[in-house]
């Protein structure tokens, strides 16, 4: 099987900064990320792709196996989100998603761009304000904040 | 009013002449009188010269006669001659010499006078002074300045003579020269003889030095003489002791020079009067055309456009003259324009009047209808309008567009508000339709025989029904804005009324016209409008579609009709700002606000359910084949379980809801048959294919026009597809994951993408029903959210592909299964989510 999955890993003191590129699914090896008994992991999604329903299974079991350690999850690129919003498991209660990435709309340019936001910028399930980086036009949110936002209140 | 004048053009012209004229000949004068002076300086000086010197060699000649004579005598008496005789003669015959007298060696004396002259005998002292003195000895003198007779005496070897003549011997010595005064001086001062001095006196004023000076050598001098300047030219006697001088006054000397320039003086002053005289008459000429020119304009400024201005003159005054003339004649043809133009805008203004009052009121509520219009004209009077009228429980609109806007335009605005007028009386007996109406204005504009036409689009609006029947000559497209699942109005569900679309009015006298028809929804608002409002610019852009469109969505957000066309309008303006309408603008609003949902929607095949509730789902008939639905996913699914003859649910929200019914038809015919160009197919034996075949679409779908196509979703569509098509394959008895799986008979995956939406089949090999399985997997993943704990499939395949899905069509046949996902190209990312997944379930017969 074809493993379309790589890992990069940096491990500093007791936390583990860990790079994901490429397809989550069946066929993903997390070996080179299991047993490190470290106490913070911090998750890179922004180069994956798409995470199928098989990944998400054996992710979720991963994260259950990571022994109460911090997990952080930062750049997650759109997929992620609605993935994470659709299956419980993805968020523990020692698990936070630090950055994210938001679908926002320009209605000038008439165009979908995609915006990283932080976690702290998002008050009561509210996308922030964001100019266009084309015409600096105020950007409308393009998907319904209750929905998208879900996995902020999830544990 | 007069202006006062500083400095006249005359004065300044005058000015100007004489100052040039006296520069010019005030230098000139200056200059080539100093060149005369010096000359004359020079002539003087040596003509004052020339003149003593003169007189110095008549006076040596005469000394030198008196020198030969007794030159004469003494070698007369060395030849021992008597001179007795011989002077006695010369006493006698020549006139000037008055007495003669000789001593000769021995002291022998011998002389002879003139009768009357015997005192100049010699007297003892005389004797015993010639015999004394020595030889070579010579003098000549006079016995005093009054004396008048010449003295000379002079020895020769040993012959003493001395000789007394006359002046007049001296009265050859001539002045020609009037303002030469001259004489002869000797070194001590006393005068000698005076050829031609005036004032005797003055001789006295030579000093010692001068006249010591003077002794030397020949020269020229300027001496101040009593206060006057002279010039004296002093030329000595050789031998002797007396100074021929010649003076002349400096000022006597110069007199031509002063005459001269005295005479220039008065040259000058008669030529600067007569220039002064010439400028005067001159200026006067021009001063007098300019004058002339004031009085004109002055003329003209009190309101008298028709005096002439008559000044003849071929210079630059004459050019102003006629330029001006030519000024008067423009402002009389200006202001002639003006009145005439006045005249037409007062016209205008009239027909402006006129026209406004062919307009309905603004706003028009009715039972279930409001209505606001809007319009502004390009110019005073325009071309667009519109008006209504009802008719029983329905009520008609018509909005019109006259080619060009202006007068013309105008004009036929009023033909068609009359013929609405018409209509409306004639509406009160029988039915008159929305194409009947676009009839009757046809023939009456036809009849006109203008070339103006017009564009027209009439509307009928059933109250009860919310049937709206509409018939199009040419215009623009009625839009229909219409709530969406969430209750809110979005770009997606603006829907242009389109269809048929007949000739313009007014084009030719037999067009014909047909109605369509539209249902209407509670909430919906139609909006009219013409063509000057999308097709404005201002400048750098025009308005266009997209803006309005924006436009229609942000004011529905306004509960009022007028409220809502007053903010498309004031979204117009801002866009406008200043800048004039190229166009005429008409915009209407209509809010229809009667529920019509119970009713048969008229687009819909047969009898479709509306389910807008879960109360709906109750009512609905076992029958149900197919139904729409406002329900969300989970809900869907879950009627779709409990009501197994449901075998179509479409979810209210499709973007295109009338190609979502007609796919039902195409795939009832044939479920696996392509309904558009085939983008990308292959047919698939191995799992171990899978990433392959989705990098291949992905990227292919990338390089055509992705727009509108969320690539993640369908990468993961396909994935969950294929690998599931794999999983649940026949010869996969023991559903294993994470191993080779080949299939015998190849698993076809297929893409069709249109500009509406991409479609993708995967056909697999498949021995027996799966729907429920496949629905109820849907349903377990919508509830449980969390995969399976299971060495196969995660069981969340389906739930994921179903929820990113806008339709999922199941599709099964004796031997094979096809699973189609439609994703309707939504060109945003919110629409997409709010999409209710539709369900469609077809079992029918395999052609591949």
């Amino acid at each position: 099987m074809s493993n379309q999955l790589s890992i990069q890993i940096n491990i500093q003191n007791d936390t583990a900064s860990i790079t994901l590129a490429g397809v989550i699914n069946e066929d993903s090896n997390f070996d080179k990320i299991k047993n490190l008994n470290l106490k913070k992991y911090i998750f890179d999604f922004d180069k994956i792709n798409i995470i199928n329903s098989c990944g998400i299974r054996d992710w979720i079991k991963y994260i259950s196996e990571l022994n109460n350690a911090e997990i952080i999850y930062e750049n997650c690129p759109q997929i992620i989100i609605e993935q994470i919003n659709m299956v419980h498991g993805f968020i523990t209660s020692k698990t936070e998603i630090t950055s994210f990435y938001a679908p926002y709309f320009c209605d000038s340019c008439d165009k979908e761009t995609k915006i990283l936001l932080k976690k702290a910028e998002i008050t009561n399930n509210k996308a922030p304000e964001k100019k266009c980086p084309t015409c600096s036009d105020i950007l409308e949110f393009d998907a319904l904040e209750k929905q998208y936002f879900h996995f902020l209140g999830q544990k | 009013m007069s202006i006062k004048i500083n400095i006249p053009l005359k004065l300044k012209i005058v000015s100007l002449l004489s100052t040039l004229l006296l520069g010019v000949v005030g230098f000139y004068l200056y200059y080539a009188l100093n060149i005369f002076k010096e000359d004359k300086a020079a002539d003087i000086y040596a003509l004052t010269l020339s003149h003593s010197q003169s007189l110095q060699e008549q006076l040596e000649n005469i000394i030198q006669t008196q020198t030969s004579l007794i030159d004469s005598l003494n070698r007369l008496s060395e030849a021992g001659t008597n001179l007795e005789t011989v002077i006695s003669n010369i006493v006698e015959e020549n006139p000037t010499y008055l007495h003669l007298a000789c001593l000769g060696p021995g002291d022998s004396l011998v002389e002879s006078s003139k009768k009357d002259f015997e005192q100049f005998q010699l007297k003892e002292n005389e004797i015993t002074y010639l015999q004394n003195i020595s030889s070579d000895f010579s003098s000549v003198e006079r016995k005093n300045s009054s004396s008048p007779y010449l003295i000379f005496i002079k020895k020769i070897n040993s012959l003493s003579c001395k000789v007394v003549s006359s002046l007049d011997i001296l009265n050859s010595i001539v002045s020609t020269n009037e303002q030469l005064e001259s004489y002869f001086i000797n070194k001590q001062g006393n005068l000698f003889y005076n050829v031609s001095k005036k004032d005797m006196k003055q001789i006295s004023h030579l000093s010692k030095s001068t006249l010591d000076k003077f002794s030397k050598r020949t020269g020229v001098t300027k001496l101040k003489i009593d206060a006057i300047e002279t010039i004296i030219a002093y030329a000595p006697l050789k031998n002797s002791t007396i100074i021929a001088i010649t003076e002349v006054a400096e000022s006597n000397a110069f007199s031509a020079a002063r005459l001269l320039i005295k005479k220039s003086l008065y040259y000058g002053i008669a030529i600067l009067s007569f220039s002064i005289i010439i400028g005067i008459l001159f200026a006067q000429k021009i001063t007098q055309s300019l004058q002339n020119l004031t009085t004109s304009a002055e003329i003209i400024a009190s309101g008298n456009f028709y005096q002439e201005t008559a000044i003849v003159s071929n210079d630059e005054v004459g050019t102003l003259a006629k330029t001006f003339e030519n000024m008067r004649l423009k402002i009389i043809q200006f202001m002639e324009e003006m009145k005439e133009k006045a005249r037409l805008e007062n016209e205008v203004k009239v027909a402006q009047l006129v026209q406004s009052s062919f307009f309905p009121e603004k706003l028009i509520s009715q039972k279930n209808l409001s209505i606001f219009g809007a319009y502004e004209p390009a110019s005073e009077c325009g071309g667009d309008w519109w008006g209504y009228f009802e008719q029983k429980n329905k009520t008609t609109v018509i909005i019109c567009d006259a080619t060009g806007h202006g007068v013309p335009a105008a004009l036929m605005t009023a033909a068609a508000h009359s013929t609405l007028n018409n209509i409306i009386l004639d509406s009160k007996d029988k039915y008159i339709s929305p194409s009947q109406v676009l009839s009757r204005l046809n023939k009456v504009v036809t009849m006109m025989q203008t070339t103006v036409q017009l564009t027209a689009l009439v509307i009928e609006i059933d109250h009860e029904t919310g049937e709206l029947k509409y018939s199009n000559a040419s215009h623009q497209p009625a839009y229909i804005l219409r709530k969406d699942q969430t209750d809110t109005y979005s770009k997606e569900n603006v829907i242009p009324l389109l269809g048929e679309n007949y000739s313009r009015i007014g084009e030719k006298p037999n067009s014909e016209y047909a109605d369509q028809t539209f249902q209407l929804l509670k909430s919906d608002i139609i909006v009219l409008y013409t063509d000057g409002i999308l097709e404005f610019t201002n400048g750098e852009k025009s308005y266009n579609q997209r803006n309005f469109i924006k436009s229609l969505i942000n004011s529905s957000q306004f509960k009022d009709v007028s409220e809502f066309t007053n903010g498309v309008i004031a979204d117009f303006n801002q866009f406008r700002q200043k800048h004039p309408l190229q166009d005429d603008i008409t915009f209407i609003g209509i809010y229809y606000s009667h529920n019509s949902e119970n009713h048969t929607n008229s687009f819909l095949p047969g009898d479709i359910s509306i389910i807008q509730n879960l109360q709906d789902v109750n009512n609905l008939s076992p029958n149900e084949d197919i139904i729409v639905s406002h329900l969300n996913n989970k809900q869907n699914i879950e009627h779709i379980i409990l009501n197994k003859k449901t075998n179509h649910l479409i979810g209210a929200n499709s973007l295109k809801l009338e190609l979502e019914l007609n796919l039902i038809d195409l795939y009832k015919e044939d479920p696996f048959a392509p309904t558009a160009v085939i983008f990308y197919q292959k047919e698939i034996v191995t799992n171990l294919e899978i990433p392959t075949i989705t990098n291949e679409v992905i990227e292919r779908i990338k390089k055509s026009d992705s727009s509108g196509i969320n690539l993640p979703h369908v990468h993961l569509i396909i994935e969950e597809l294929l690998s599931n098509a794999f999983y649940h394959l026949p010869s996969n008895l023991n559903h294993l994951r994470g191993v080779e799986i080949q299939s015998p008979d190849p698993i076809i995956i297929t893409l069709e993408i249109t500009q509406d939406y991409l479609n993708i089949l995967i056909d697999s090999p498949s021995k027996e029903s799966v729907k429920e399985q496949i629905v109820k997997s849907i349903f377990r993943g919508q509830s449980e959210k969390s995969p399976l704990q299971q060495n196969g499939g995660a069981g969340l395949g389906l739930y994921l592909i179903y929820e990113k899905a806008h339709q999922m069509w199941i599709i099964e046949t004796n031997d094979r299964l096809g699973i189609r996902i439609v994703l309707e190209r939504f060109s945003r990312n919110l629409h997409s989510e709010e999409r209710i997944t539709s369900f469609h379930y077809i079992k029918g017969n395999h052609n591949v």
